[in-house]
């Protein structure tokens, strides 16, 4: 059987596909990662969990008119395979073959140099504000692990995002992994075990209790809906970056290229830093 | 603005200001001057407006001016953020406080060879503050980064003059300067460009070369003219580029007095003149060589002219140590003189 992924020799190849061949795509990505580091050798665990997150910013997003800065390059292969790179893929890492970090001068599609963590907030804070300056139109999306979310730069851009109040998308890709285990508070605050989970069950558990009560009026909903958002931000990491002045959207599911593609779609339309929280696995 | 002040009349809290012009000053009217020229240009300051001069400019350009708070890191990777989108950025930050930012230098802005122009203020001996935020070693932690260029201004003319080349050259530039007066007694106007990596002569000589980087120019032109009292006729060179170096002019001099040193205020582990050692060795050239700058020890506390003068950076340090170097009479001793 013919593989989707033959089919696409850029994100602009996405666009014409149905949700159910973006869902089947991931998994021949996963493939071609797998087969081709298994030779190469690489980062392969980061990169495999942002498959779907890679494909879905893809097929949101106009890049490069769009930009996307990649958090430490390495959880970047399925981005490099969906830009023009598949064929060369098998050279990753090869002296004269592709690198196995993002390099603005291998792609237009990478934006920075990164084979260092944690710099793609600020980075592209200031490729926001060089918009904002010129009077253009772009989108700024940053992915970033929640390893990388450990360092104090990421802090400081989304200190200084939160002042400037600037449009920019930050999709934190939580995978619970980063190099080795994580360590801080920063970690535990983040731990979807405490957390997510838990916000989620309450969530559902709301929604369906103000589901069951007939004829409810759409004032009681609303007020429902507001004490549910605040209850939500409290048990999340929403309360930490809403304190920083993000719209915090999450948690969701960072396999789930529909509530990926629903979710950047409604954050595009948002003013000001957005920071959506993926969960993913490896 | 209370942050760190000098002495201050404490019956009415006005500051003993000098009413000599400081390097500071100079910037802060240069970079409004860039920026009027060029709309490219913004400016970037680490939680340090005033003591950094980017008051005005902030007033004047609201929109184009950027306090990130006390984050260099962020700070220069902003700022790389701003370059690859077509912007020129001058992150003014003081030399101790940029070493919190080496990585981003390195990873966010030399390996893609971004224009990000770095005005580093408080380069070299600060004086009061002391160790933790002496300048010694911008030098050092710039000049081994491939495609980084590293200036030093003579004066406030030349740092105005370079700052406004800087906006011309291609890639990361870096810009030294010290803390306080610098020796002009006007703010300069105008100001050519300065082509990159050129030095300039300023007096010739046979006995000797006195190569200074930045605020060392003046002191070794001062004790240019009393070495001659003491019969030593020397050749008195402003380097202004620690890096790319001027090899024809350098090694030109060097070959003709046969000894040179060279005079910075920064640690001479890596710094100015191990570059010329460096760019001696890689042209074989065989020529006595006396570094004068700051030895392998933290520095402490003290005013700026009682520290030089412990470290022999002011004239009379110069003087003393281009004498022992060259020896009893001071002229040539060598056959071929």
């Amino acid at each position: 059987m013919k593989r989707i992924l033959d089919r696409i020799s850029g994100p602009g190849d996405l666009k014409g596909l149905s949700l159910r061949e973006l869902q089947l795509l991931a998994p021949e990505i996963r493939e071609l990662i797998v087969d081709t580091v298994s030779k190469t050798g690489g980062h392969i665990a980061s990169s495999l969990g942002a498959v779907e997150i890679a494909i879905a910013l893809h097929y949101v997003f106009d890049t490069p008119r769009d930009k996307l800065i990649w958090d430490v390059g390495h959880q970047a292969y399925a981005h490099k395979i969906l830009t023009g790179r598949k064929d060369r893929f098998h050279t990753l890492r090869q002296l004269g073959g592709i690198s196995g970090f993002t390099k603005p001068s291998e792609s237009p599609y990478d934006t920075v140099v990164s084979g260092h963590s944690s710099t793609s907030i600020s980075a592209g804070l200031g490729m926001a504000v060089a918009r904002d300056l010129r009077g253009e139109d772009y989108k700024v999306v940053c992915v970033i692990g929640d390893g990388s979310m450990t360092a104090g730069i990421a802090f400081e851009g989304l200190n200084q995002a939160g002042h400037l109040d600037k449009d920019i998308i930050v999709v934190l890709n939580d995978n619970e992994m980063s190099i080795s285990r994580n360590v801080g508070a920063l970690s535990t605050f983040l731990s979807r075990k405490i957390t997510g989970r838990f916000a989620t069950k309450v969530k559902n558990e709301i929604e369906s209790f103000v589901e069951s009560i007939p004829r409810i009026g759409r004032g009681l909903a609303s007020i429902v809906k507001k004490a549910e958002d605040s209850l939500i931000t409290f048990l999340t990491p929403g309360m930490l970056f809403e304190g920083l002045g993000f719209h915090y959207i999450g948690p969701i599911d960072g396999h789930d290229i529909g509530e990926l593609i629903d979710t950047l779609k409604d954050s595009s339309h948002l003013k000001g830093p957005v920071l959506i929280h993926a969960l993913t696995k490896k | 603005m209370f942050h760190g002040i000098g002495p201050f009349d404490a019956a009415t809290g006005e500051p003993q200001r000098s009413s000599k012009l400081t390097y500071t000053q100079v910037f802060s009217s240069s970079l409004i001057e860039v920026a009027e020229e060029n709309e490219k240009v913004v400016a970037i300051t680490a939680a340090m407006p005033e003591g950094t001069g980017l008051v005005k400019f902030a007033a004047r350009y609201p929109d184009r001016f950027f306090d990130v708070g006390i984050a260099e890191q962020h700070a220069v990777t902003f700022a790389a953020g701003l370059a690859r989108s077509g912007y020129i950025p001058v992150a003014a930050i003081y030399s101790t406080f940029l070493q919190r930012a080496y990585d981003q230098l390195f990873h966010d802005v030399c390996l893609d060879g971004l224009h990000v122009i770095l005005a580093i203020d408080r380069a070299g001996i600060v004086g009061a503050d002391g160790p933790t935020h002496h300048g010694l070693f911008d030098i050092s932690y710039l000049r081994h980064l491939p495609n980084m260029v590293v200036a030093a201004p003579k004066d406030g003319a030349e740092l105005r003059s370079l700052l406004r080349s800087a906006v011309g050259y291609e890639g990361p530039v870096a810009i030294r300067y010290p803390r306080g007066a610098c020796p002009d007694s006007a703010m300069p106007e105008g100001g050519g460009s300065i082509p990159l990596g050129r030095a300039e002569v300023l007096k010739y000589g046979t006995d000797v070369t006195l190569l200074a980087i930045g605020n060392m120019v003046h002191p070794a032109l001062e004790a240019s003219e009393r070495l001659m009292n003491h019969g030593i006729d020397a050749c008195v060179v402003n380097a202004r580029f620690v890096k790319p170096l001027d090899g024809t002019t350098i090694l030109d001099l060097a070959g003709r007095t046969g000894r040179l040193v060279t005079l910075e205020e920064n640690a001479l582990q890596g710094g100015f003149g191990s570059a010329v050692l460096e760019l001696l060795e890689e042209h074989n050239l065989r020529c006595e060589v006396k570094r004068i700058g700051v030895p392998d020890r933290f520095i402490g506390h003290g005013t700026q002219a009682e520290l030089r003068s412990e470290l022999g950076l002011d004239c009379d340090g110069v003087v003393e140590s281009v004498r022992l170097f060259l020896g009893e009479g001071g002229k040539h001793t060598s056959a071929a003189s």
